[in-house]
């Protein structure tokens, strides 16, 4: 036996962190490439996820992985070793006169593999006799999704997509078109989609990665999000990817120093999301909560949970931006702190819409049956509507004065004017790179935009418009 | 040390406050013996996106839904069509009654005004759209405004 050429390449097994803090610790060793699914079985359904039934639910599952053999993972966490591995494919000792060899016509990697395949009885996993089926495929397709305010399905950019050919495992993240495409295999391969980038992830639930067994084929994986759970996931992932990738007119990114965590929940809430902090002490808990369904159980549209998704993200900027102190940020009064992710949520969704062929999206002559600022940009906003969440950075930016136009009260169907807005010319970056930090409430606002104001404003102009909050 | 933590926690608490939201919906019913069918206009077109084809007898349709931040009055359905100039709300037998807009000022003596209790485009406090609150805690309020046609509205429109 010691003459043989065959030696573990490979080790598989499985870890099982404590707690989510220990997850968070594995996950951030972005060689492994952990499943929650045992690699040595077929699966019969897929699904969206998978708690092995001796782990109490709420605590992290068994995570497998295949490594290479000499990897020095982390050993301080859990794991047993499920077996060693011998991967000719991977195996680079094959001496080059041995590959060559042919053998009824294969490779002798190819060779030894089916024969390992038929020994084990998945001959599902054999290479076909003809020549075409022998050269590499390369696991690929595209993703998307239905946007309900579209009407259309769209690209799915930023997403993580994985092809796992038993214990060997290829990645690639989908492109602006929706497309990835992995290295390649030259047998059926299984294929997953996990929503989950570099500096954030989403969850399915309080805990638990949001993701998709996809099917084992040999052929392209085309994932269309028509509707259900996975849709909903997507719309987060959507805002959160523009927010820490896309474009967002130099606002600042969330990055902190650990991955920002999303519990996207399948069910309602009394509110469509909120944010608890930038905190990650533990690793256990998500920053931040959003819901598919509202208090009446109504799923929200597309864009609304776009726009949701920005806003609780950009609470975590503005934390961030507060000298990253809690102690400034909790002193920040409310006013200040929901109209301003107010204003960068409808900023950032009416970029995204509008690139998406919905030119007016955001303007005051918008209308849409939706949460606000999206419908009519806000532009109907009164102290009655609501003191906190106001449109006043709204008005700081855009080029319309709605006093101009009317509006009916909800209260009373009486008409009204809309606020007096002269004010054009202020720009949400600057306003975050310049002065948001010396800002905590109406005072302290006038102030430093009087002091930081653009070209053809006046301090009388800010008076009028402040006035009216 | 222990009251530096209990400051720390505070502080944290006072930072994590969770957001305040509404819920509304608005409904047009119809409360006559009489099918519904409402046309907007505005520049002598009809605005297809808001024509209701038809309110069966003793129903209401979801005309405007709304979710979002904030506790405190909801934008509207009527803000929709504050800038319309009228509407043709149609009866059977081919009775109907004409509701200007907020900025119409028309020659048709049997127009119903705005401002008039009965008028769909809003305008009074009383007697025609009104406002109800579902339920409320302490960071939610979940209201409903609706408009109800009578049979009262199809004998005015047919007595025109």
């Amino acid at each position: 036996l010691d003459d043989s050429p065959v030696r573990p390449t490979h080790l598989y097994l499985r870890f099982q962190p404590k707690d989510w803090a220990e997850y968070d610790l594995l996950k951030s060793d972005t060689t492994l490439k952990l499943y929650q699914i045992p690699l040595d079985y077929e699966i019969e359904t897929y699904g969206n996820t998978y708690q092995d039934p001796t782990i109490p639910q709420g605590n992290p599952t068994w995570q497998y992985v295949a490594i290479k053999y000499d990897y020095n993972f982390n050993k301080n966490i859990k794991y047993e070793i499920l077996a060693e591995l011998y991967l000719p494919e991977s195996d680079n000792s094959i001496d080059q006169s041995v590959s060559n060899l042919r053998i009824n016509g294969k490779g002798f990697v190819d060779a030894l593999v089916d024969e390992a395949m038929i020994l084990t009885k998945n001959y599902d996993d054999t290479l076909q006799t003809n020549s075409a089926n022998r050269s590499a495929f390369n696991p690929n397709g595209t993703v998307r999704v239905y946007d309900t305010r579209l009407g259309k399905m769209i690209p799915l950019q930023g997403v993580r997509m994985r092809a796992r050919r038993w214990f060997d495992v290829n990645e690639a993240v989908t492109d602006q078109n929706g497309w990835y495409q992995t290295s390649g295999f030259k047998r059926p391969a299984n294929y997953s989609l996990v929503f989950e980038a570099g500096s954030f992830d989403i969850r399915s639930g309080t805990f638990g990665q949001a993701m998709i067994d996809g099917p084992k084929q040999s052929s392209s994986w085309n994932v269309d999000l028509w509707d259900g759970v996975n849709r909903f996931y997507a719309h987060v992932f959507r805002g959160a990817w523009r927010y820490h990738y896309g474009d967002v007119g130099g606002l600042t990114r969330p990055f902190l120093g650990f991955k920002l965590k999303y519990a996207a929940y399948d069910k309602s809430g009394s509110a469509q999301g909120f944010n608890i902090g930038n905190w990650s002490i533990f690793s256990i808990n998500p920053n931040i909560f959003i819901y598919r369904f509202s208090s009446g159980n109504s799923e929200y549209a597309s864009d609304e949970i776009f726009s949701t998704a920005c806003h609780e993200t950009c609470h975590t900027t503005h934390w961030k931006t507060m000298n990253a102190g809690p102690i400034q940020f909790s002193q920040v009064n409310e006013f200040i702190r929901e109209s301003w992710p107010v204003a960068v949520e409808w900023y950032i969704t009416s970029l995204e819409y509008r690139s998406k062929g919905i030119t007016n999206y955001g303007s005051e002559n918008y209308q849409i049956s939706a949460s606000y600022p999206l419908d009519r940009s806000y532009q109907y906003w009164q102290k009655s509507n609501s003191p906190n969440y106001t449109s006043i950075f709204i008005d700081l930016i855009d080029g319309y004065n709605q006093s101009q136009q009317t509006y009916i009260n909800s209260s009373t169907f009486l008409p009204y004017t809309g606020i007096n807005d002269p004010i054009f010319g202020y720009n949400l970056a600057t306003i975050e790179s310049n002065f948001l930090k010396h800002v905590y409430g109406l005072t302290s606002l006038r102030d430093q935009l009087k002091k930081n104001k653009p070209t053809g404003v006046t301090d009388t102009q800010i008076d009028a418009l402040i006035s009216n909050f | 040390m222990k009251y530096i933590i209990i400051l720390a926690l505070a502080v944290v608490l006072a930072a994590c406050k969770g957001e305040s939201s509404y819920s509304t919906n608005n409904f047009i019913c119809n409360r006559s013996n009489h099918l519904v069918k409402i046309s907007y206009y505005k520049g002598g077109i009809i605005i297809n996106d808001l024509t209701i084809d038809s309110i069966s007898i003793s129903s209401c349709n979801l005309v405007y839904e709304s979710n979002g931040f904030g506790k405190g009055n909801a934008p509207n359905y009527l803000n929709n069509t504050i800038n319309l100039d009228s509407a043709i709300v149609l009866f059977e037998n081919n009775i109907y009654a004409v509701h200007y807009g907020y900025n119409t000022i028309g020659s048709n003596a049997k127009a119903i005004a705005f401002g008039n209790p009965r008028n769909i485009f809003g305008g009074s406090a009383k007697g025609g759209w009104e406002t109800s609150v579902v339920s409320e805690t302490k960071n939610h309020i979940e209201t409903e405004l609706k408009y109800a046609f009578t049979e009262q509205d199809y004998l005015d429109a047919k007595n025109k």
